[in-house]
């Protein structure tokens, strides 16, 4: 396997990582004397502090190294982190991912955070140094513990790798420990004068300095040597004895000499060698609680091509059962063939979809983060309550799931909960406020709602508001789902005060274009003084949809069941015209328009009447519409093909699919038809 | 060593006898003294490790105090390479 090849598996791993210490925090900071789950988010910030410096991310390695101390601590010890400590978790979180993703892109400047976060890292191990004692330093027993001591022969600042590959012709790389004692100075020697001495015989490349210690004592004696130990990297082209002889003067124990050289093999077999052939990691009770599963991990793309065969199979397999001179065949060993066929071929076509489904769980979990962050900034108690989480969903809509969520969740947190507790208290409510995030399925959809028990939404300001901004004009006449729906308009903000979260206008129309993007749709429910519930309402996967035949002038399209209402040929009295032109159905106590499927797409002149077609009442955005085809065909799953770059950007048409008999029937994209 | 309102300045290059005297200088003034700052002439070199022992004394004694090389924990001593502190190894 190639260096970069393992390159790209650690910035996954590490990206991995990273992720589930997050969630591990959280549940953490929840559970505070849970101390498996303090050893699982220790075991992953080692594990990517051996990685990171194994691939020269060594600011990445930099950061980890000292994280990891302090992490250390709190697992030795009785005492438990307080809010501020795990803010600081989280925040060394954060540059930890703003760190890799620099190092990834080769970048050499640091976050903005690195430092200041690094600085209070340090602060708290200073304030360690001094008060605790070493037999909670672990440190040396975690390459026992984890069984990867690979990654702990190279001090952490200094990568031995990165600094042979700076080594010139000739030169050899000296790593010098100096363990110099308290009376030093008074023996006229001093750590910079061996510095000198060393520059005259090579190049003094990096050196790590142990902290100062004794620094607690009211008058700080400079005269005795605080510095414990010192390790120099030296690249000279001279032999051992030549750099021995610098430290002629000291005595044996305050001074070593090796000499580095490359250890490439050790590194890559680290990385190599599968998870079952490590050694037996025996103190299971050390381990997390999480039970792990026996995964197997696939290139999506792999995936991704594997559900494109099976699509073919079952276009295939539809053909056959469909082919009229197979259907000619009067023979029941024939029919019951191409019957198991078909079975076989559904169960193969559910087991793969079935691959590409993970629960939401991790999704969920990461909402935590957001709950917590947003409710720190805004001041605002917020309990956040999971449901759902083994609910199963395709991945590729989980990742475009992520960002809409948040936008939900803060604008829920900023605009929904009430400013302070004592609001909430005097409305009756609990001083925290609740935020539930439920996830189920409902009738071949995937329905992920966002629910706050806040203040609800004021519908007589979203409208006034509209009005003011000019999205709705006086005399339009809105339901009360058009009304929360203008919140999700392109520059819309009920908010009199922008707040660092939300309140300006962006994010819920973003919200609704991600949702949108991936064939679902966002409902808005709300009751004044009782909470907003966002329900977002997703298609089982972006492969298949679900959709209703319906022909039109003899072709044949396919409607997304999800945008469809209802279907109904009208009565004659109950179609009106305006002006000629425009036509309308009254369907109950709705008046809606009629859009005539062979018009929008220019099919045909033919204007059938209204009362001797069939009309699909489907819901867009702008409202519910009736839209007039021939007839409907009839329901199915089909496979989603792309157009082409050609007919991409064909107006009301989203896709293609291939039909049974081998045609192919467009999909409509109901956005564009009215 | 120069000390600018609250801003003192010292030079790298300082011997023992002279952080002697800073630290007798520093204990009497360090309510005063907000921030450290370590100049470096061109090919100016560290004398001793005491500077460096003093200076995290002071940040020990003054928390708030500013010294840049603490804050990074790390300073580039350009012939002598990058110095890096770090809490235990």
């Amino acid at each position: 396997m190639s260096r970069e090849k393992l390159r790209q598996i650690f910035i996954e791993e590490a990206n991995e990582i990273i992720e589930k210490m997050d969630v591990d925090i959280l549940n953490y900071e929840e559970s505070p004397s849970n101390k498996a789950l303090l050893n699982e988010i220790f075991r992953g910030v080692h594990t990517l502090k051996g990685s990171a410096n194994a691939f020269n991310f060594s600011h990445l390695g930099e950061f980890v190294h000292h994280f990891e101390d302090v992490l250390d601590y709190f697992r030795n010890s009785d005492v438990i982190p307080s809010s501020t400590d795990v803010d600081l978790f989280l925040e060394s979180v954060n540059v930890i991912k703003e760190t890799l993703c620099l190092e990834v892109e080769e970048q050499s400047e640091l976050p903005l955070e690195y430092a200041p976060c690094l600085a209070k890292i340090q602060k708290i191990l200073l304030h360690l140094n001094d008060t605790q004692e070493p037999e909670n330093n672990s440190n040396n027993d975690l390459s026992i513990e984890f069984g990867n001591d690979t990654f702990f022969q190279a001090p952490t600042i200094c990568p031995t790798e990165a600094l042979l590959n700076k080594l010139q012709a000739n030169e050899v790389l000296y790593k010098i420990i100096l363990k110099l004692d308290e009376d030093i100075y008074l023996r006229g020697f001093d750590h910079f004068l061996f510095f000198k001495n060393l520059s005259h015989e090579g190049r003094i490349l990096t050196s790590c300095w142990s902290i100062p210690e004794h620094l607690d004592e009211e008058l700080f004696d400079v005269e005795r040597n605080a510095i414990k130990e010192v390790s120099l990297y030296v690249a000279s082209e001279k032999d051992v004895d030549s750099i021995a002889d610098v430290f002629a003067f000291l005595d044996e124990e305050e001074f070593s000499i090796e000499e580095l050289k490359a250890k490439p093999r050790e590194v890559l077999s680290a990385v190599e060698v599968p998870k079952s052939e490590q050694p037996e990691e025996k103190e299971e009770p050390k381990k997390s609680t999480i039970v792990s599963k026996n995964f197997l991990k696939i290139d999506a793309l792999k995936l991704d091509e594997l559900f494109d065969s099976i699509g073919e199979l079952v276009i295939a397999q539809n053909y056959l059962g469909e082919n009229t001179k197979i259907k000619a065949i009067q023979d029941a060993e024939v029919t019951k063939t191409i019957e198991n066929l078909s079975k076989i071929t559904r169960l193969i076509q559910n087991r793969v979809m079935s691959l590409r489904m993970i629960p939401i769980r991790d999704t969920f979990d990461k909402m935590k983060r957001v709950v917590r962050d947003s409710s720190k900034k805004v001041n605002k108690p917020i309990h956040l309550m999971l449901d759902g989480e083994e609910t199963e969903i395709d991945k590729t809509m989980v990742e475009a799931l992520s960002d809409p969520l948040v936008h939900i969740i803060r604008n829920a947190i900023d605009h929904g909960i009430e400013a302070s507790p004592e609001e909430r208290l005097k409305a009756g409510k609990s001083e925290e406020g609740i935020v539930t995030l439920k996830a189920y399925h409902r009738g071949g959809n995937i329905i992920i709602e966002v629910r706050d028990d806040g203040r609800g939404i004021n519908k007589a300001k979203v409208y006034q508001k509209a009005l003011e901004k000019g999205i709705i004009t006086k005399d339009e006449e809105l339901s009360e789902a058009q009304i929360y729906g203008l919140i999700m308009q392109p520059g819309f903000s009920t908010a009199d005060v922008i707040s660092d979260i939300s309140g300006r206008g962006v994010g819920l129309d973003v919200v609704k274009t991600a949702i949108e993007a991936v064939r679902g749709k966002i409902d808005i429910n709300s009751e004044e003084g009782r909470g907003t519930t966002f329900c977002i309402v997703l298609p089982l996967t972006l492969a298949i949809i679900d959709g209703m035949i319906v022909r039109s002038n003899e072709k044949i399209f396919i409607i997304p069941t999800l945008c469809i209402t209802e279907s109904f040929r009208p009565q004659q009295e109950n179609v009106h015209s305006a002006g000629g032109k425009e036509e309308f159905v009254q369907l109950r106590s709705d008046l809606l328009p009629i859009v005539r499927l062979s018009r929008v797409l220019e099919l045909d002149d033919n204007a059938p009447s209204p009362w001797e077609s069939t009309l699909v009442c489907i819901e867009n955005v702008r409202g519910k519409f009736a839209l007039l085809v021939d007839e409907l065909v009839g329901r199915q799953q089909v496979v989603i093909k792309t157009l082409g770059g050609f007919l991409a950007k064909t107006e009301g048409v989203s896709g293609g699919a291939v039909m049974g008999n081998g045609e192919i029937a467009l999909i409509l994209n109901v956005e564009e038809l009215y | 060593m120069y000390i600018d309102g609250d801003v003192l300045e010292l030079d790298i290059e300082m011997d023992l006898e002279e952080v002697k005297t800073l630290q007798e200088f520093i204990k009497d003034r360090l309510d005063y003294i907000e921030e450290i700052v370590l100049l470096r002439s061109k090919d100016g070199t560290p004398s001793t490790s005491a500077l460096f022992s003093l200076l995290f004394w002071v940040k020990r004694k003054k928390p708030a105090i500013k010294i840049d090389f603490i804050e990074s924990m790390e300073l580039n001593l350009e012939s002598y390479g990058m110095m890096n502190w770090i809490a235990h190894e």
